[in-house]
């Protein structure tokens, strides 16, 4: 026979244990705030804007998501139902949160914070409070952690650069006890609002159509806004790690180090950059641009097809990308991006150009960010 | 209507308290010899501190509440509780009247599991009330593995602040972390002097490698492998050999950028 959980007796009781059982549903929410999206979209132009240019990774862990979902721009009745005991429990966010007059004048239902607390381990979390309808004196504040970001380096020997014939196993290093995390998107125009925003800046962009597109800072505020998420801007070191996929990955000390030309096929030749070098009227198929968005092809971002073996997006293609070169510093920028078509040399891995730190209109320049977490 | 407010009185008093220890972030300030379950008989009719649990509330301030109990002997035994602040030590308020106290109690017990804390009051007719809080944000850090976030790794996923009766204006704290100086010291013959703090770095941290496993780290930013700066760690394995580095007879365990060389200072190695 099933045995009955005993209803607490008391309403403080009984209001964790409604929270404890809703916990998975508000995680799926929050983290996977994506899935909650129907075709049509969502209700909520003053607070975000659905695009089918962007991926659907934009609405995971995103606040802008939480609002438009609390307040109603998904469904009418936003609540979270919960069964137990025997009745139904319905939990709602709070709008207990002061308004962000360059943004909306209305009560929000989050607050970002920038941690760590004594005690409290994150560096990005967002502060929200629940209620249940059948428990109406409680409130519960909570904080949701950032799960989307970034995504960790698994500890193994890595190459450094493209591989050079004659010049032996060329640079190779381990990250063995070391608890790397790298981005999995170049930080957005959104991100940086909130950075912006917590250190009382003005000037933020207010277009919406432009959060999800990588911010263009430059380099002296990229390494300030990934210090201050306690983070670095990515060395070249760890995006080679990234999105050079090893020959076996359960092998973590391999004897040769393989260093492959691009992230999906160890041979350039083999792919489609390989086959635009040899072929000037080489037409793009929707694949091709999946794997590598070059010239020609239709912007998007966000979106989580050209992934590599570890969960970094964007390892050749799409924007410029700046990075911190500890082995050459003077190849700071992996410059395979959109803006050069298909047949260009500099759409292979380990192949990196200068850059000035400045922006510049006719080459924007995106950024991510990689954390060290102490072991 | 004294007596109304009386009963009020009593009921706050003798309420289960420990529903909002369920946001604890730890259990500190812990019975150096008491065990789990134990029944508590020794010493009698003294003071003692049970344990203490840290918490937030809403607005991120960080409280602690003292557990004490007086053990049973000439006199019944008592349970009280006192809420604190955070950077207090519960002994020193030991000896004052307690927010919420049971008296009367003829037993007491108490065990502190991974994500359970559970009390035990027995009262003079031999009736027990047990309560058990689950602690939904004491974490053990896990191993990581592929795909797992930096906040995975780090923390529980939510983290639970104190719940609270009525209206109430949000104004959550500003973190008032400082950056520490070294946030993890560990010696030249590669012992840890005392564990790392380095998570409570606001800006992150970086480390000197030192040959060691685990190297000396700061709380701030530098750029390693520069001119004048501490070189990068390249680490311990890719060299394929079971060795112990030193900085002077071999210094492949860190690296400097083009142009420059490794120099050591002790076993740390610098950038020229």
């Amino acid at each position: 026979m099933e045995s009955k959980a005993l209803r607490p007796e008391t309403p403080e009781k009984l209001f964790a244990q409604v929270i404890l059982s809703a916990q998975p549903k508000i995680q799926q929410l929050w983290e996977e705030g994506d899935r909650f999206i129907k075709k049509d979209g969502l209700n909520c132009p003053e607070e975000i804007i659905f695009d089918t240019k962007v991926g659907r990774s934009y609405y995971q862990c995103q606040p802008h998501f939480w609002q438009c979902y609390w307040s109603g721009g998904l469904k009418k009745d936003p609540s979270i139902k919960i069964d137990l005991f025997g009745q139904a429990f319905h939990l709602r966010a709070k709008p207990s949160f002061v308004p962000q007059p360059i943004l909306s004048s209305e009560p929000r239902y989050y607050e970002i914070l920038k941690g760590p607390y004594e005690g409290l381990n994150f560096h990005y979390g967002m502060l929200v409070e629940f209620t249940i309808d059948e428990v109406p004196e409680l409130t519960w504040p909570m904080i949701l952690t950032d799960t989307c970001r970034d995504v960790y380096l698994p500890e193994r020997i890595y190459p450094y650069g493209k591989s050079e014939a004659k010049k032996g196993e060329g640079v190779i290093w381990d990250n063995f006890g070391r608890r790397l995390f790298l981005d999995k998107f170049y930080v957005s125009n959104q991100q940086v609002n909130v950075w912006k925003m917590l250190n009382g800046r003005k000037d933020i962009e207010l277009d919406r159509k432009k959060w999800p597109v990588p911010a263009l800072l430059n380099l002296p505020e990229q390494k300030a806004y990934c210090s201050f998420w306690g983070k670095r801007l990515l060395d070249a070191n760890l995006f080679d790690a990234a999105s050079m996929t090893p020959v076996d990955q359960k092998m973590s000390k391999p004897d040769r180090v393989a260093r492959p030309q691009t992230p999906w096929q160890r041979d350039l030749s083999k792919t489609f950059l390989g086959m635009a070098r040899i072929n000037e009227d080489y037409q793009l198929t929707p694949l091709d641009c999946v794997l590598a968005q070059v010239e020609g092809c239709s912007e998007r971002y966000y979106s989580t097809d050209s992934v590599t073996w570890m969960g970094m997006n964007f390892p050749l293609g799409f924007y410029p990308e700046s990075l911190n070169n500890t082995i050459e510093p003077e190849k700071n920028l992996k410059a395979s991006s959109r803006f050069h078509p298909p047949s260009s040399e500099l759409h292979e891995l380990g192949i990196r150009t200068n850059w000035d730190g400045i922006q510049d209109s006719k080459l924007p320049v995106a950024f991510r960010c990689y954390e060290e977490v102490s072991p | 209507m004294m007596m109304i407010f009386l009963i009020f009185i009593s009921n706050i008093l003798l309420a289960d308290p420990t529903w909002k220890w369920t946001n604890a972030i730890d259990v500190v300030e812990k019975h150096e010899f008491y065990h789990n379950n134990e029944i508590i008989q020794k010493p009698k009719d003294v003071w003692q501190t049970l344990f203490a649990v840290r918490y937030h509330d809403s607005n991120l301030k960080a409280f602690k509440d003292c557990v004490f109990y007086k053990v049973p002997g000439q006199e019944a035994g008592v349970l009280k509780i006192k809420t604190i602040a955070e950077n207090l030590k519960c002994e020193q308020v030991m000896y004052r009247p307690g927010d919420q106290e049971w008296n009367n109690l003829k037993a007491f017990q108490f065990s502190i599991q991974k994500n359970l804390l559970s009390l035990s009051l027995t009262d003079e007719k031999f009736e027990i009330t047990r309560w058990d809080v689950p602690l939904f944000n004491v974490f053990e850090k896990p191993v990581p593995k592929n795909l797992m976030s930096s906040a995975e790794y780090r923390s529980a996923r939510i983290l639970f602040l104190k719940p609270y009766k009525g209206k109430l204006v949000i104004r959550p704290e500003k973190s008032k972390i400082q950056n520490l100086k070294q946030c993890h010291m560990i010696a030249e013959d590669c012992s840890e002097i005392s564990p790392s703090r380095c998570h409570l770095c606001p800006q992150g941290w970086y480390e000197i490698p030192n040959g060691c496993g685990q190297g000396p780290k700061f709380c701030g930013t530098i750029t390693c492998g520069t001119k004048g700066a501490p070189a990068c760690r390249r680490g311990y394995v890719w060299q394929r050999k079971e060795q112990s580095f030193n900085c002077r007879e071999d210094s492949s365990f860190a690296y400097c950028g083009k142009g420059l060389q490794v120099q050591c200072e002790g076993n740390l190695p610098y950038c020229i």
